[in-house]
């Protein structure tokens, strides 16, 4: 997942570098909602009319940031729990699975009680490539939780403070799972001394290869 | 690599104590209050979309009007994180100049240490005459052997992630947010990183809630690695300890 680190370098940060993340992108990857493979529960479009007045105070991008979070987080738990079904992880790959899996599910249902309860429907994933030893499930994770980390960054500048002082709790902790991912991969876990801020499109693109079929 | 020890409280930065009135406590004082914090949001809507020019170099003040006051904001919390990056690029940097570390260990200090120093690079760009010099360290013998590198490091970075985040929303700038999340976002893989070299849990919560002002500046006064107070504006006089 170098792809999603690189856009600074160790010895210099440019500031002015760091990029907005434009709305347009994240609407337009949210409309065709399923054909990526995060589904979004059933409403999700009549969900923002309904608690458009909600005690939660959101605005209706929050709303789509949120969702899109969540589908992120479900692909997450999704995951975790398909890499322990299969039961092929041992040492501290499955305990990364363990405890990263049950974070995932926290962020999820935190997000969703955002929301006011409506969540993602569970997507159709079928990981079984990726889950079937320590090597592809870490390879895999590390990819995933990588471009999570991006994905959140992207996202921050596109909430109101208010939402953002509730998911920063969540960003930063998805970026210890995605160090400790590289570290389980050899690589280095904090490859730059800047991460890469990236939109919602780029987020699915990165993301296809775990997608699979389902896109 | 057994990660089952219980985690390191941020209390570990609280092994000695004696109050100095450094760097952080000062930077600390210029910040938001709460009050205004909440009061922010009305200010915004008024200030309307004036936030995007003459960000990256803090010019352009207009002393009075609402843009004014957020820059001024935001250039506190700047020079907040920079008293933060300030201490740990000094830390490592130190760790790497005594050479105690070895293996994985010293990779974690010359990589990390040369993100904070990036981090402190970027925030001084960005603060220009306004960022406050950097204060001397004594790290009190904690980079002179592996243990007490690894157990203070373990403290620094947990301290750093939960510092960022109680600051993050009070930032009024975009642009400003931008890069304070890409660094918050790094400062949580450093503190991954170090906590599984010291063979604890890189993530032992799901969430990671932030730390006050005034505990960050608690912690880091205990720890008494700020040995000079630091003057209100930045001197041409090159610091005795570049970290």
């Amino acid at each position: 997942m170098d792809g999603v680190q690189g856009t600074a370098t160790q010895s210099g940060v440019d500031l002015a570098g760091a990029q907005p993340t434009r709305r347009d992108a994240l609407t337009r990857w949210l409309r065709p909602v399923g054909a990526t493979g995060v589904v979004f529960g059933a409403g999700a479009a009549g969900a923002t009319v309904a608690f458009a007045r909600g005690a939660s105070g959101l605005t209706h991008r929050d709303r789509e940031v949120l969702e899109f979070l969540a589908g992120l987080e479900q692909l997450e738990s999704s995951f975790y729990a398909a890499a322990l079904s299969a039961g092929k992880l041992t040492g501290e790959p499955l305990q990364f699975a363990q405890t990263v899996g049950r974070e995932e599910r926290a962020h999820l249902s935190d997000l969703v009680h955002l929301l006011g309860g409506h969540g993602p429907s569970a997507g159709h994933h079928r990981f079984d490539r990726m889950v079937k030893s320590n090597a592809s499930f870490v390879a895999a994770a590390t990819t995933l939780e990588d471009t999570v980390v991006a994905a959140y960054n992207g996202q921050a500048e596109n909430v109101t403070r208010r939402t953002l002082a509730r998911i920063a709790r969540i960003m930063s902790v998805e970026s210890r799972h995605a160090a400790w991912a590289r570290g389980l991969a050899g690589k280095l876990p904090a490859p730059v001394a800047v991460d890469a801020a990236i939109d919602a499109d780029a987020a699915m693109k990165a993301l296809h290869p775990l997608l699979g079929g389902a896109s | 690599m057994s990660v089952n020890r219980p985690p390191t409280a941020t209390a570990t930065l609280g092994q000695s104590l004696f109050d100095v009135d450094g760097a952080l406590s000062e930077t600390a004082g210029r910040l938001p209050t709460r009050g205004q914090f909440i009061r922010r949001g009305g200010r915004r809507l008024a200030a309307g979309a004036v936030g995007g020019a003459g960000l990256a170099l803090g010019i352009g003040f207009v002393p009075g009007s609402a843009h004014a006051r957020s820059e001024r904001e935001d250039l506190a919390i700047l020079n907040f994180a920079l008293a933060l990056e300030y201490l740990q690029a000094s830390f490592y940097t130190e760790a790497e100049r005594v050479g105690a570390l070895h293996g994985p260990l010293a990779q974690q200090a010359r990589v990390v240490g040369s993100h904070e120093r990036a981090h402190v690079a970027a925030l001084r760009a960005v603060l220009g005459r306004q960022a406050i010099a950097r204060p001397r360290f004594d790290f009190r013998g904690t980079t002179d052997d592996p243990k007490s590198f690894r157990a203070t490091a373990v403290a620094l970075e947990d301290l750093s992630v939960g510092a960022y985040k109680e600051q993050l929303p009070r930032i009024n700038s975009d642009h400003y947010l931008a890069a304070a999340v890409a660094i918050q976002s790094v400062e949580g893989r450093h503190a991954a990183w170090i906590r599984r070299l010291a063979g604890i849990v890189p993530a032992v919560n799901a969430f990671d809630e932030p730390v006050s002002d005034r505990r960050t500046v608690q912690l880091v006064n205990a720890t008494r690695f700020v040995t000079l107070k630091v003057p209100h504006t930045s001197s041409k006089r090159s610091p005795s300890f570049t970290g």
